[in-house]
């Protein structure tokens, strides 16, 4: 019964301070992207989506669930390796981070603005004038 | 047909050229948007030597606490345009060289294609795993990099001329091909007894393949050079009397002029969450020299605990010198005692033969070295180390090396 009751409570434990994000895109770009190309986009060792054009990786502040979240799952990277990974690429002029967007209202903006961007946020339900490429939970 | 990079890229006015260049194509990029960028790094050393069995001139410790060794800062400039373009400049003020500001940078970039890169100007010589970040001691666990490999060479660490950055995914590894050419020259410190020479490296030619796959890193480099001079005037009576004497062969194995040079390495990497690895096995080859071949090898296995890393690292140098360079003229003196000569000829002959030998000696070096360290990160941007290290010579004299560091950007 103790076990079942710790299971319960953990289960919901789990459930309040799980993280989900969805990576959007520009609603017209209709591209698949795996998650190593997502990779290799967001630590600059890709520059393109797979159609060939240009693709622009966006980032929340480090200070963001959704940012911490991201670099852990999807880059799999503690925000100090993540840090150390670009400060190498900047000190050998071989690349420079993703730009930072304040929050998921202004990340909706721009990547709904231009088809170059990729971004990720929290709000599940926002549709307009972006598609979700894929989402991510733990 | 060779193509002489020397004479195009002669003097550093055109690397300057090329920037302003860059900046005025950027600024006349009408419909680009231009960003701009400032940044920073830097480190306050402290360091000691027990004695002065073994000494890495290009370190500079000496055996009393000083700080001139490690401590260091650095600014740099980029401009990126959304065009394509972009340009960057370093420049780094050392304690070891006076605090002199240097530029370590000054390049123009363009994006040929989205994984191609065309880089022109002044730019790190790629030779070894950390020379691209040397100086960028918030990268590392160390305090420096192993001085055994990193402060027993320093000549070329900047090149100027132009590179080529190529990426591409290979297979489930991401992959990155680097080629280089250019020229350099500066002063260096070749050997412990040899210090601060003139050195000029022309038509420098570079590859380096760099793949990487989850934690894992595989960087294979191999960079030649087929003019390569270091001036060493302590060598010239004795080169000079040799070529009097009719042994041009031997005065040409200790002179280094228009000699060829190739540096192969091979490093592996690992960095996991809680591990951290770094090994490199490097061969720089020098033949038609009196030090034909160096070999220099290194691993450091590191464990993060919070945020603390702990590590520890074994580092050797090993120079390969043959023996018995000077036996044709041991040889030629005892000829002419046969043959009858005047002693003064002979004991010419006899100590110009021990000169030869005394050189062969003063390269017949290997050393070897145990560091045992601590780096915390106080946050994303500083870090402080203390590391502790023991190096060998062959005749198992022993130096101690106790070093103290901060690191930080801004």
């Amino acid at each position: 019964m103790l076990k079942v009751f710790l299971v319960l409570l953990m289960s919901i434990f789990w459930l309040t301070v799980s993280a989900d994000i969805a990576v959007i895109s520009h609603e017209e770009k209709d591209v698949q992207i795996s998650k190593r190309e997502l990779v290799a986009i967001y630590l600059g060792k890709s520059k393109t989506f797979s159609d060939g054009t240009y693709v622009v990786p966006l980032h929340q502040p480090e200070s963001s669930d959704a940012y911490k979240f991201f670099t852990k799952e999807v880059l799999n990277k503690s925000t100090k390796q993540h840090k150390a990974y670009w400060a190498k690429k900047i000190f050998t002029g071989k690349g420079r981070p993703p730009k930072t967007i304040s929050d998921d209202q202004k990340m909706l903006e721009i990547v709904s603005s231009d088809a170059r961007y990729i971004g990720y946020i929290v709000d599940k339900n926002a549709e307009d004038g972006i598609r979700v490429v894929m989402y991510y939970s733990n | 047909m060779k193509l002489d990079f020397s004479t195009l890229c002669t003097t550093t006015a055109l690397s300057r050229g090329i920037a302003v260049s860059i900046l005025l194509a950027l600024s006349t990029a009408s419909h680009a948007e231009v960003s701009f960028d400032l940044n920073g790094f830097g480190s306050l050393g402290l360091s000691r030597a027990s004695n002065d069995n073994i000494t890495y001139p290009a370190a500079q410790i000496g055996d009393s606490w000083n700080e001139n060794g490690d401590t260091k800062i650095a600014i740099q400039g980029s401009v990126v345009s959304t065009n394509g373009l972009s340009g960057a400049i370093q420049v780094i003020s050392r304690g070891r060289e006076d605090y002199q500001p240097k530029t370590e940078w000054l390049y123009g970039a363009y994006n040929v294609k989205p994984n191609l890169t065309l880089r022109l100007g002044r730019m790190r010589t790629p030779l070894y795993e950390f020379s691209d970040y040397l100086d960028l001691g918030i990268s590392y666990p160390w305090v420096r990099p192993p001085m055994t490999v990193y402060a027993s060479d320093t000549m070329a660490s900047r090149y100027d001329g132009i590179d080529l950055l190529f990426s591409e995914h290979l297979g489930s590894w991401d992959a990155s091909l680097q080629a280089s050419f250019g020229h350099s020259k500066g002063r260096s410190s070749i050997t412990e007894d040899v210090e601060d020479q003139k050195f000029s490296l022309r038509n420098i030619m570079g590859v380096v393949l760099r793949a990487e796959k989850g934690v894992w890193g595989v960087r294979l480099g191999q960079l030649q050079c087929d003019d390569m001079d270091i001036d060493v005037p302590e060598f010239d009576m004795l080169t000079g009397a040799l070529s009097a004497a009719g042994f041009d062969d031997i005065a040409n194995t200790i002179k280094i002029k228009d000699d060829k040079v190739r540096y192969t390495t091979i490093g592996v990497s690992m960095d996991h969450e809680y591990w951290l690895m770094n090994s490199e096995v490097i061969h720089v080859s020098i033949p038609d020299t009196i030090v034909p071949s160096i070999t220099f090898k290194y691993i450091m296995i590191g464990r993060h605990i919070g945020d603390f890393t702990v590590h520890y690292t074994y580092a050797r140098k090993d120079m390969n010198i043959p023996s018995g360079t000077a036996d044709p003229i041991y040889g030629a003196a005892a000829q002419l005692q046969m043959a009858g000569a005047s002693e003064q000829q002979i004991a010419g002959l006899n100590a110009m033969a021990d000169g030869v030998t005394q050189v062969e000696k003063s390269f017949d070096y290997k050393v070897s070295s145990n560091t045992l360290g601590l780096r915390y990160a106080v946050t994303d941007m500083i870090a402080v180390k203390a590391e502790l290290q023991q190096s060998t010579n062959q005749d198992n004299q022993s130096t101690n090396f106790t070093s103290l560091s901060l690191d930080f950007l801004f």
